[in-house]
């Protein structure tokens, strides 16, 4: 019995000092090497992802943050590829603007064009206000950030509309 | 007797050794340069999560801090509050280009900010790409500016429809 015990105290817990060093030298692999095989093992077992966006039912402060963000890129996109497509195109922007307006569009949807422009703008400046105001360290109290929120979101429509039918 | 004490001798020099491969394993991980076998022609289509150098992290690729970038972005972004009305009152091709540099500068750094948080680690070129997307752009805005009607006419001209 205490043979036993020591012969496994001998080749068990002594020998662990070669396993060990052994781990050392195997590292030479990279973090992105190693993600790579993380990310490539489990795609290929297709294993499901545990829920990470959608599991949160959408707040006011998520929903307006995500909206001044989708807005300032659509409107990026649109005066990046609005200026690019101008500068491939042969005639100037007089001819395209009569061309349009020979197409006779109707009105209402005119006037759901002049929203989708005017809306956007509205309402990125108007919670651009509240990103600067957070900037300078006001405003973070929960109740708040409510009020606010609601404000700019009614502001934004009340000035997208002045835009749309005074101008 | 004697077998516990050799076996409690086992699990103590098993700590030790435990221990001090632990240390080995940091310092030996530390100082060689992990970075794979990627040469530095194929970083830039490789994203790189890490591991980084003190140096990097503090900014050694940069133009500026990221601080003073930031108070940059909000500097311009406070100049472009007065800027936004004064073009509804007054049209000039001085507002024009007002208008169109601190447009095309907000929405470069904003593009950027969006690009880096989502589309970086799976993409790595995006940046290159929009930095000469938007330098285009910026060309057909002058370009407009100067040889066409002008921002602040083109949207009176539009919004007449």
């Amino acid at each position: 019995m205490a043979m036993l015990v020591r012969s496994l105290g001998m080749n068990c817990l002594l020998r662990q000092k070669l396993s060990f060093a052994n781990k050392n030298v195997a590292m030479a692999s990279s973090a992105y090497d190693e993600m790579k095989v993380y990310w490539d093992k489990n795609k290929k077992l297709e294993r499901p992802m545990s829920p990470f966006l959608f599991a949160y039912k959408p707040h006011l402060a998520m929903s307006m943050s995500l909206s001044h963000r989708v807005t300032g890129v659509a409107m990026s996109v649109a005066v990046t590829g609005a200026s690019i497509i101008m500068l491939a195109l042969p005639g100037d922007y007089t001819h395209y603007l009569e061309l349009v307006k020979s197409l006779q569009i109707a009105p209402f949807i005119i006037y759901g064009c002049k929203y989708l422009l005017a809306w956007p703008i509205s309402y990125h400046y108007i919670n651009g206000f509240r990103h600067l105001a957070w900037d300078a360290g006001k405003g973070f109290a929960l109740s708040t950030l409510y009020k606010t929120g609601y404000t700019a979101i009614a502001l934004s429509f009340i000035v997208a509309s002045m835009f749309v039918f005074l101008y | 007797m004697a077998t516990t004490v050799q076996i409690l001798r086992c699990c103590t020099r098993g700590s030790r050794i435990l221990f001090q491969s632990a240390l080995l394993r940091n310092t030996s991980v530390g100082t060689k340069t992990t970075f794979g076998t990627s040469s530095a022609l194929t970083n830039v289509f490789e994203a790189r999560r890490g591991p980084f150098t003190p140096e990097e992290k503090r900014g050694k690729g940069h133009m500026m801090s990221a601080s003073t970038h930031w108070k940059v972005e909000r500097i311009l972004m406070i100049g472009m509050i007065p800027l936004m009305p004064a073009a509804l009152f007054y049209q000039s091709p001085f507002i024009d280009h007002a208008i169109c540099t601190a447009v095309f500068l907000h929405g470069y750094w904003g593009m950027d900010g969006v690009l880096t948080d989502y589309l970086e680690k799976f993409v790595p070129w995006v940046k290159p790409l929009w930095t000469v997307l938007s330098i285009i752009a910026f060309a057909g805005l002058v370009n407009f500016n100067y040889n066409d009607v002008g921002l602040c006419k083109a949207v009176q001209m539009l919004w007449s429809m």
